[in-house]
């Protein structure tokens, strides 16, 4: 367009307007669309990350690498200092680790004693991850593992110490994880030594919030929060932090898991509960076949002559 | 000769604003609620829209946006149509403007940034949405607003600079 056509004064405004309208139109439907059906919206964003991100794996992984290494260089004025705390602490450490191979030896015992049968072990399948939300009010990493790796929606995951978050969101490739403290998550807990049952709120700070205590009054900082495994959101007895009392006089969890610095993430192959919902299911064989009358030679026989051609 | 350099400006913006979503997207603090930076992406659209408001056509401008709201975890298509009617507004100023100096420029653009946050989260109200926690929605719109001469003066150097009444009418690619 290196000169203007004689036309253009004349259509050329109102059908820029007119295309104006039309974005306007389709942006509005796209914010609707969001808003209304976001399961749906949220799996076309799913998918477009999917495709676009991991063709970046190449760059991100080395410019992450460098930043994290300029990071820890301010670590390194105090070495010295850290050296020694972390001898102390492992000291410390030596003696409870003691005291912990004890008591499983015994719980086990204890436990075939009972002839006690628990849940299968959990299994994990671990992921590194790729990108954090990008925007400053969303708390969630991208993982580069996803459906193809047999990655479910709802899954726990967990870095090495503690719960990071949920998965929420499965490409192929990628797979999001809903970190405690973005403002979406809602998990229920339990607190350790009095049993009560709690909601775990994000609000996007460091440190959620706990929400619904019963008796804030039997709660103390310092107390271990667990998941409690209601409504089949995560397994339960999965670490997740302590209770600390926040500057807004209102019970926070400062989570175990050091969710500023997540690299590898593990996601907990959760199987999913068998549902006890009648009286019967669980006792009784498979159900018999169908009584009644037998089903008409001509829809029954592709079946037969498949399995006699198997055969 | 003239359209070249436009496919080449137009080049520009997709790679700097490209660069601008890699970067937030590096995990660096990803669970933390440290102080938000800003948001160069409307930064970058205003500065130069009000200089070479051909530089960024509307299809150009929707496509990075969206692109932006996908990856980015936001709202979809909100912060395109916010971001998209103020350049529209600021393209229209163009004319205007014209001589105006560079502080009142950043005084128009500041007013707009303000105003397209507090429309975004007005919006989300609305919609009965999450919204994010307006203290930290306000100190990212400052950040920006801070950064705006910065990214005008970037801009600049980079040689988005506005024309000269003469070349206006020779090029004639305004609407």
């Amino acid at each position: 367009m290196a000169r203007s056509r004689p036309g253009e004064d004349i259509y050329g405004k109102p059908l820029r307007r007119l295309f104006v309208a039309l974005t306007c139109t389709v942006l509005i439907a796209l914010l609707l669309l969001w808003r209304i059906d976001n399961p749906r919206a949220e799996r076309i964003r799913a998918a477009l990350v999917d495709r676009v991100v991991p063709n970046f794996e190449w760059a991100l992984a080395p410019v992450t690498w460098a930043g994290r290494l300029i990071e820890d260089f301010e670590g390194y004025a105090r070495v010295y200092e850290q050296n020694q705390e972390l001898r102390r602490e492992l000291q410390q450490m030596k003696a409870w680790r003691e005291a912990a191979i004890q008591l499983e030896q015994e719980n086990a015992r204890l436990l075939d004693l009972n002839k006690v049968r628990l849940s299968p072990g959990l299994t994990y399948i671990t992921g590194v991850v790729l990108t954090d939300s990008g925007s400053p009010f969303r708390r969630s990493v991208l993982l580069n593992i996803g459906a193809d790796d047999g990655i479910r929606d709802g899954w726990a995951a967990m870095d090495g110490l503690g719960l990071v978050g949920r998965i929420s969101g499965v490409g192929n490739r990628t797979a999001r994880v809903l970190l405690l403290t973005d403002g979406n998550s809602r998990v229920p807990v339990t607190i350790q030594p009095s049993g009560k049952r709690a909601i775990l709120a994000g609000d996007t700070t460091s440190a959620p919030v706990l929400e619904f205590v019963e008796n804030p009054d039997d709660v103390r900082a310092g107390d271990r929060i667990v998941t409690s495994g209601d409504g089949g959101v995560f397994p339960p007895d999965l670490s997740v932090g302590q209770i600390v009392r926040g500057a807004d006089g209102r019970l926070r969890v400062r989570l175990s898991a050091d969710i500023t610095r997540l690299e590898f993430l593990r996601v907990l192959r959760t199987r999913v509960a068998q549902d006890i919902s009648t009286t019967g299911d669980l006792l009784l064989p498979a159900p018999a076949p169908l009584q009644g009358p037998p089903i008409p030679e001509g829809i029954a026989e592709p079946d037969a002559a498949a399995a006699a051609n198997g055969g | 000769m003239a359209a070249k350099s436009i496919w080449g400006y137009r080049a520009t913006f997709v790679g700097l604003s490209a660069l601008i979503f890699f970067f937030a997207l590096l995990p660096f603090d990803a669970g933390d609620g440290n102080v938000p930076g800003p948001d160069l992406v409307i930064a970058l659209v205003a500065a130069w829209v009000l200089r070479r408001p051909d530089y960024l056509p509307v299809w150009l401008l929707v496509i990075v946006l969206l692109l932006g709201d996908f990856v980015l975890m936001r709202p979809l298509g909100l912060w395109t149509l916010i971001v998209f009617l103020m350049s529209e507004y600021l393209r229209r100023r163009v004319d205007h403007a014209e001589a105006a100096p560079f502080w009142s420029e950043v005084g128009v653009v500041s007013v707009c940034i303000l105003a397209a946050f507090a429309a975004d989260y007005l919006v989300l109200v609305l919609l009965l949405a999450e919204t994010p926690p307006i203290l930290g929605q306000g100190l990212h719109a400052f950040a920006t607003v801070v950064f705006y001469p910065a990214v005008a003066i970037f801009s600049q150097m980079i040689g988005v600079r506005r024309l000269a009444p003469g070349e206006l009418d020779s090029l004639g690619t305004r609407a």
